[in-house]
């Protein structure tokens, strides 16, 4: 219930930001403008597709538990449709007081009363405060000093819309509390319509950027290049550029969270537009090295299954190959990369999985039997394999691909009686894992 | 004869008749200002997603629409890549045909609006007035400001609600086939646009069950909040399915159809 009582604050907060207040809030007259309205019937058939979408949407929202645009959209614009009657009721009640001229009065001041309420919203969005804008222009400022044509991103809640006055192309990141979100942004950014050569800076408030910091400083290197209270300006470097090239691949698009159990938490699918609904997206690795979807989505069974692929010596182990928005599984000629990869990989009927409607893909199958008993070596040789054969997919620049051997780096005696990963076998998982990454990725 | 007519009182009495058209046409040179006042401020920004869309759109245009939906896990109905896909072939950069696209789009819902008002109202200062607050409306300037495709999902949302109204109140049945294009249009920006289909479907068969005289009108309106109660109470019983997807365009196609019965059975 706190759960859906937080969603329901998000929602309001949405609402009445979105509308300015003053639509909820002229809701309330509405009855008594209800005269307005000569065609009752078409007023019945609007009020029927007015509730019916707003709340079939406000039940999905909650669901989704997050405010996203889309679910914004019509039910702004409806409730919008049946603001002015509200005014009028509003102004009715008003001159419910007795004195002369009544009737002009009424009429002008429900004009006025629209005319103010549509200056506001003019004025709210063509008018920047001016210390922001101040604000934009020390930026800019800073930003001439470099050589090359710079990149800003942008954290949300900066004023990102004064961003007319930089010279500069910028780009908004949602969920600054996600270092994955901002991260998929910048590779996008770097692979896709930027220039690799390109200055990327990345803009934030300072109460922000330290708790996301160390897990963006795994992908990039993070030099303060500027302050400006509240904000801080970075500019970004990538940690693995060869010869001016960005590497595509960037193992720290999972990363092992610090709590008490061994969870793999999915970063990637937090560029997505539902972000909130994967923030609580895990795995988790049970005793037996079963993989289990821990989430809010869980209760769609579906997904548990194959996820639970076992291996007959009773261990598990499964590689997942997760993309955002991207369009791998389409791509992939499953035939091709199963015979490159040999018997060891077997084919499951749940090769593709959609994931909460983000485009998100899974795969997931199971590695050899024996591969925990390999010798290291042979570990890495394999997984090199595996990595060079993903690498020949066909894919964009844009669509990144990370490809990440779970358990492959776990063993029965990793786990203590309780069934968790033991705490110093974490970040031993972990070393092993980026370094395994790396030296593929040196090729 | 024709320059008469231009300086005679007979065009002001021509504008007159054709009121609604004069207001639309103002509602609608206001709200393109406002708009493109709004795109001048943010033109150095980039949405996100419009990242994502110019991408799509790329890859439409190096290879056609086939190579994007059947090479690619696209979850993204094709209208806004295809505005831009077009325009690319026309010379106009991504950018430009994305800002022109949304500023129209958004332009163009606040005569929409006035002409539903207009319908609900039955007279012309509120209606107007309507207009203007859609077209000075913060929110909605600034969606159509931003590269995406809301905006023309939105135009076509109203759009399909006005030929509904239209149709309620002219019994013309040319307006359910332009309510079925606009609708089709609102699905073909944004995937969500299915639920426009599905509701304006209802009330479209609601009016027509039910046409207006007297008693009938009541029991219609009873089978509208009726219809509407249900629509809620569905979607607050498989908003936990339909959290996992997101609308219900995403529930529907048959790919996932597994999906669905795994939920409903449990079955894991």
């Amino acid at each position: 219930m706190e759960t859906y009582f937080q969603h329901l604050l998000l929602f309001l907060e949405a609402f009445f930001l979105v509308t300015f207040i003053t639509v909820p809030s002229m809701l309330l007259f509405l009855p008594w403008g209800c005269d307005q309205y000569r065609n009752r019937r078409l007023l019945r058939l609007f009020l029927f597709l007015i509730l019916a979408v707003c709340l079939a949407r406000l039940g999905i929202w909650l669901g989704n538990a997050g405010a996203s645009r889309r679910y914004q959209l019509p039910i702004v614009w409806l409730l919008s449709m049946i603001c002015v009657p509200g005014i009028w009721g509003a102004v009715k009640l008003v001159c419910y007081i007795p004195f002369r001229h009544k009737q002009r009065f009424a009429r002008v001041l429900f004009a006025v009363l629209v005319l103010v309420i549509c200056g506001v919203s003019i004025a709210k969005a063509l008018n920047p405060p001016s210390r922001k804008d101040i604000l934009w222009r020390e930026i800019q400022s800073h930003l001439s000093r470099y050589d090359k044509p710079a990149f800003l991103v942008l954290l949300d809640d900066t004023p990102w819309r004064l961003s007319r006055k930089l010279n500069v192309t910028a780009v908004n990141v949602s969920w600054p509390d996600s270092a994955s979100g901002i991260r998929e942004t910048i590779l996008h950014l770097r692979e896709g319509l930027c220039d690799p050569s390109q200055n990327v800076f990345l803009l934030d408030r300072k109460k922000r950027m330290p708790e996301i910091l160390p897990e963006l400083e795994q992908s990039f290197y993070l030099d303060a290049a500027g302050d400006f209270s509240p904000y801080t300006l970075y500019q970004v470097r990538n940690r693995r550029q060869i010869a001016g090239r960005t590497e595509l691949f960037f193992p720290e698009a999972f990363y092992w969270a610090a709590d008490s159990n061994l969870r793999l938490y999915t970063p990637a699918l937090f560029a997505s537009e539902d972000a909130r609904v994967e923030l609580s997206t895990s795995w988790t690795i049970d005793a037996a090295g079963c993989i289990t979807f821990v989430s809010g989505m869980t209760q769609s069974r579906s997904w548990q299954a194959p996820l639970r692929a076992q291996l007959p010596d009773g261990t598990m182990g499964a590689f997942v190959y997760c993309s955002w928005k991207a369009a791998v599984p389409g791509e992939i000629n499953r035939e091709e990369f199963f015979a490159s990869l040999g018997d060891a990989f077997p084919t499951q009927d749940d090769f593709q999985l959609d994931f909460a409607g983000t485009s998100a893909r899974f795969l997931v199958f199971s590695p050899p039997d024996n591969y925990l008993r390999l010798p290291m070596t042979e570990r890495l040789s394999f997984l090199a394999e595996a990595n060079r054969t993903a690498r020949q997919f066909p894919m964009s620049t844009r669509e990144n691909i990370v490809h990440l051997p779970l358990y492959a780096f776990l063993t029965p005696g990793d786990y203590d009686e309780s069934g968790k990963v033991r705490p110093e076998k974490r970040m031993a998982v972990l070393r092993e894992m980026l370094f395994g990454f790396f030296l593929f990725h040196s090729d | 004869m024709k320059s008469s007519f231009l300086l005679s009182g007979e065009r002001f009495r021509y504008l007159i008749k054709y009121s609604a058209f004069l207001h639309a046409g103002v509602l609608f040179c206001f709200a393109l200002l406002l708009r493109i006042l709004r795109m001048i401020q943010v033109w150095n920004l980039e949405d996100r997603d419009f990242f994502y869309y110019a991408s799509l759109a790329e890859r439409w245009y190096a290879g056609g629409l086939t190579y994007l939906y059947h090479t690619g896990n696209v979850d993204v109905p094709p209208l806004f890549p295809g505005i831009l896909t077009l325009l690319r072939h026309c010379g106009v950069p991504f950018e430009w045909s994305g800002a022109v696209c949304n500023i129209l789009c958004g332009a163009l819902l606040a005569p929409v609006s006035y002409m539903i008002a207009r319908l609900l109202f039955g007279r012309t200062l509120p209606a107007f007035l309507t207009g203007l607050f859609i077209a000075a409306q913060y929110y909605l300037i600034r969606i159509s400001a931003m590269l995406l495709r809301d905006s023309s999902y939105l135009l076509f949302f109203a759009a399909g609600v006005w030929c509904i109204c239209l149709y309620d109140t002219t019994r013309r049945q040319y307006w359910k086939y332009l309510f079925a294009l606009a609708s089709l249009f609102a699905m073909l920006a944004r995937l969500e646009g299915i639920e426009l289909l599905a509701l304006g479907t209802a009330a479209l068969f609601f009016s027509d069950l039910f046409p207006p005289s007297g008693k009938r009108e009541k029991l219609f309106f009873l089978h509208t909040i009726s219809a509407c109660i249900l629509t809620i109470g569905a979607a607050l019983l498989i908003q936990e399915y339909l959290a996992g997807y997101g609308s219900l365009w995403q529930a529907l196609p048959t790919g996932r159809l597994r999906n669905i019965v795994h939920f409903l059975t449990g079955a894991g």
